[in-house]
Order: structure tokens, then C-alpha cells, then sequence
């Protein structure tokens, strides 16, 4: 495999990496009311969250919490991939959804960050 | 095919796989980054080597500090040791600067911060920094603190001297290739150079906000916690602390026109928000 056919094949796999959003998709046109109404500090659980926005890129502490990511644009993945970080990264996107769930399994914190180009 | 040549194919595979492995991430959601177990591989029967740096290289990153003081006038410069895997126990650690004609104490505060102090027999002596732990038990990092920042907050010009020690020091693990003997070449890396250095906050963190004056921006989740993808985790000094990690882009922000006074104000994850 030639050095250019190489990268392009990881300009190819990063644009391919690119073209989702986490999830169900929901976060993409999420309005800051409609997260206040699905996102219920103290009391909306995993499920409930899995139940309006779909699976999220999930990283668990080792202090019991765990942090639920949605993107719209690159996967959070891409920006520690040697060569792909060079070209792209997630804090580019648009848009991004944080939730934060304490050792319960109930929403502590979240955070809807939109960025303007 | 040369071994070396091998070798490299063998990384730019592993790149691509990582690479093919983000587009499906980005669409179905890739569980539990924090999961990826480091495989630890003890070798009895030989005297461990100690976690240890070279005492010149942290007066390297005394003169770096001082070379570039208008960033943070008032700041203190110490150095902190953060278990660099879930199983080492910071109990009772202690630090001595050693070598053949020096054995000096070095006092360790309850964070495990510590300052050094110049002494010009034992850098003559060729002695170093050495802790009562086996070799890559520690993640080692500059700690500057200028008076009257908030506690929940940390000064950019104090991050920024940070940087410089740490790379001037060689602090950080997993930069000690030629790559950093590159970087701490350059007189002002962290400033010239997009680094992707990875800092400790003194709590796990939920969110970072940059404040100056009226202007605010939240950090996006590509500069907190961690990669999600870690191809060498064998390299990596952060692992063990993914819940404090997080990045600061110091060129970006510099090229942006944020003050050395700009604070990065933290949400921590067991706290309500400021």
C-alpha cells in the first residue's frame, strides 16, 4: 500500500466517522426546553435517557460515575487515533450533550454545548 | 521487509483499525472507554528500579518557570506525583534526591507536592529524584499556583508555566521519545506547538468554563477525560486519573486573545455548579 493510498484511506474513514450523530439522532434539533423537560436533575435515570436520545458513548469513572456523550459530527474516538487527529477532531462539532449520572444511576449534571462556526 | 519497516506498518494498521473503529462509534455508541484494563507485567528477581527523574531535569524546569515569569508574576512553582495505575498505593511514599556523594530528603506535602530547591553539588553529582515506588508507578507534573485563584478555578498563565516545566522537565511519560528531546528544544513549545498534553484537576471534573471578564466558553468534551481511543495505553500516565483529565489547547487559546488572567472555572462532578 502506497503513503497515499494510506492516508487516504483514514481521510476516508475519518469523513465516514463523521457523518453521524450519537444516538438516536434526537440531540441533533434538541431545544434547550425540550432538554430541560427530557433531562430531570435528581431523577431521570440511564433508562430513561437511553429511552429519549438512544445509546451514548459511555465512559465510566472509577469514582462510581459515569458520563454519557452524544455528537453530532466526530465521534469523541477520532481525536486519539494517531494520523486522524491530525485531520479532524470532536471538538469541532456542532453540538454535543453531556449527562453526568452519579453512582446511582441517576442524572447529577448535564450540559447541551453548541458550537458557533 | 526490514524489521523496522515492519514495525511501522504495524502502527499505521493499528491507526487504521482505531480509525475504522471511530466511524462506528460515532454512530453506535462505544461502551465503557474508561474500561480498557493496562496489562501489568511484573519481573521478579532483579532489584526494581525506582520511579526517579533526572535532578537536572527538574532544575530545567526551575529556569523554564523563570524564563517566562511575566506569565504568572506571584505563582509557586512545585512538583506533584499522582498514582499512574488504580493499583499503586500512595501510602507512605517518600522522595529523596540521591546519587553517589548526595542523599538529600525531599519533604512531601499530604497532596504529594514538593518543591526542590538548587543545589549545585548534586546536580554536579548527577543525582536524581527518586520515590519508594517501582519504576512507572507515578505520573509526574508541574504544579504552579498563583495566590488568590479560587479554589474551583485555575489561572491560564499558571497552566501555561505548567506546560513549560513539564516539557522542559520531561515530566510527562508519555512524551519520552525523540519527539519531546525535539520539543523541549524549541524556546516556547507550548505556545508555538499544538500540543495534546494532558493536566490533572484537583477533583474529577464535569465541565470547564474559560472566564475573562464578560467573555465565558465552555471547553467541548474532546479536551476533558481523556482519549477515548487509546492505541498505547502501555505509554500513558493519565489513565488512572481519566475522571480529573483535561487538555488545554494553549496556542488555539493564545491565537484567540485569552489573557494570561483567564481562569478556567471547574464544575466538579460532586459539587453543585458555581
Amino acid at each position: 500500500m502506497t503513503g497515499a493510498r494510506f492516508g487516504t484511506c483514514l481521510l476516508l474513514a475519518a469523513c465516514m466517522a463523521g457523518c453521524a450523530a450519537t444516538g438516536n439522532g434526537a440531540v441533533t434539533t434538541l431545544s434547550r426546553e425540550r432538554a430541560a423537560q427530557a433531562i430531570v436533575i435528581g431523577t431521570s435515570t440511564r433508562a430513561d435517557i437511553e429511552k429519549a436520545f438512544g445509546q451514548a458513548n459511555v465512559t465510566r469513572f472509577a469514582n462510581g460515575y459515569e458520563l454519557w456523550l452524544y455528537q453530532v459530527g466526530y465521534a469523541k474516538a477520532v481525536d486519539g487515533i494517531p494520523y486522524v487527529n491530525l485531520l479532524v477532531s470532536s471538538a469541532d462539532n456542532r453540538r454535543e450533550l453531556t449527562i453526568l449520572f452519579d453512582r446511582t444511576g441517576v442524572v447529577r449534571k448535564y450540559q447541551l454545548l453548541d458550537r458557533t462556526p | 521487509m526490514t524489521r523496522r519497516r515492519a514495525q511501522r506498518w504495524t502502527i499505521h494498521l493499528a491507526a487504521a483499525c482505531m480509525a475504522a473503529a471511530a466511524c462506528a462509534g460515532a454512530a453506535a455508541a462505544g461502551q465503557g472507554a474508561a474500561d480498557n484494563p493496562v496489562p501489568v507485567v511484573e519481573v521478579l528477581g532483579a532489584a526494581q528500579p525506582r520511579d526517579e527523574k533526572p535532578y537536572r531535569d527538574l532544575l530545567a524546569a526551575l529556569d523554564a518557570v523563570e524564563r517566562q515569569r511575566q506569565l504568572a508574576p506571584g505563582a509557586t512553582l512545585r512538583f506533584k506525583v499522582w498514582a499512574r495505575r488504580a493499583d499503586i498505593d500512595m501510602t507512605g511514599l517518600e522522595a529523596r534526591i540521591v546519587g553517589p556523594h548526595t542523599d538529600i530528603p525531599v519533604p512531601l506535602a499530604a497532596d504529594h507536592t514538593f518543591a526542590i530547591q538548587r543545589d549545585a553539588a548534586a546536580a554536579a553529582d548527577d543525582a536524581i529524584v527518586r520515590f519508594n515506588r517501582k519504576a512507572g508507578s507515578l505520573a509526574w507534573r508541574a504544579d504552579v499556583r498563583s495566590p488568590g485563584v479560587p479554589g474551583h478555578a485555575r489561572r491560564l498563565g499558571d497552566l501555561m508555566l505548567e506546560c513549560a516545566a513539564d516539557v522542559k522537565g520531561d515530566l510527562f511519560a508519555y512524551l519520552h521519545h525523540p519527539v519531546n528531546m525535539l520539543l523541549s528544544k524549541l524556546d516556547d513549545p507550548c505556545r508555538t506547538v499544538p500540543l495534546n498534553l494532558f493536566n490533572f484537576a484537583d477533583r474529577p471534573v464535569f465541565s470547564i468554563t474559560l472566564v475573562a471578564g464578560e467573555r465565558r466558553s465552555m471547553l467541548p468534551a474532546a479536551f476533558l477525560h481523556g482519549d477515548a481511543a487509546v492505541p498505547f495505553p502501555g505509554h500513558e500516565d493519565w489513565l488512572a486519573q481519566r475522571e480529573r483529565v483535561y487538555k488545554v489547547k494553549f496556542k488555539a487559546l493564545y491565537d484567540a486573545g485569552w489573557p494570561d488572567d483567564t481562569l478556567l472555572v471547574f464544575d466538579f462532578m460532586d459539587e453543585d455548579a458555581p
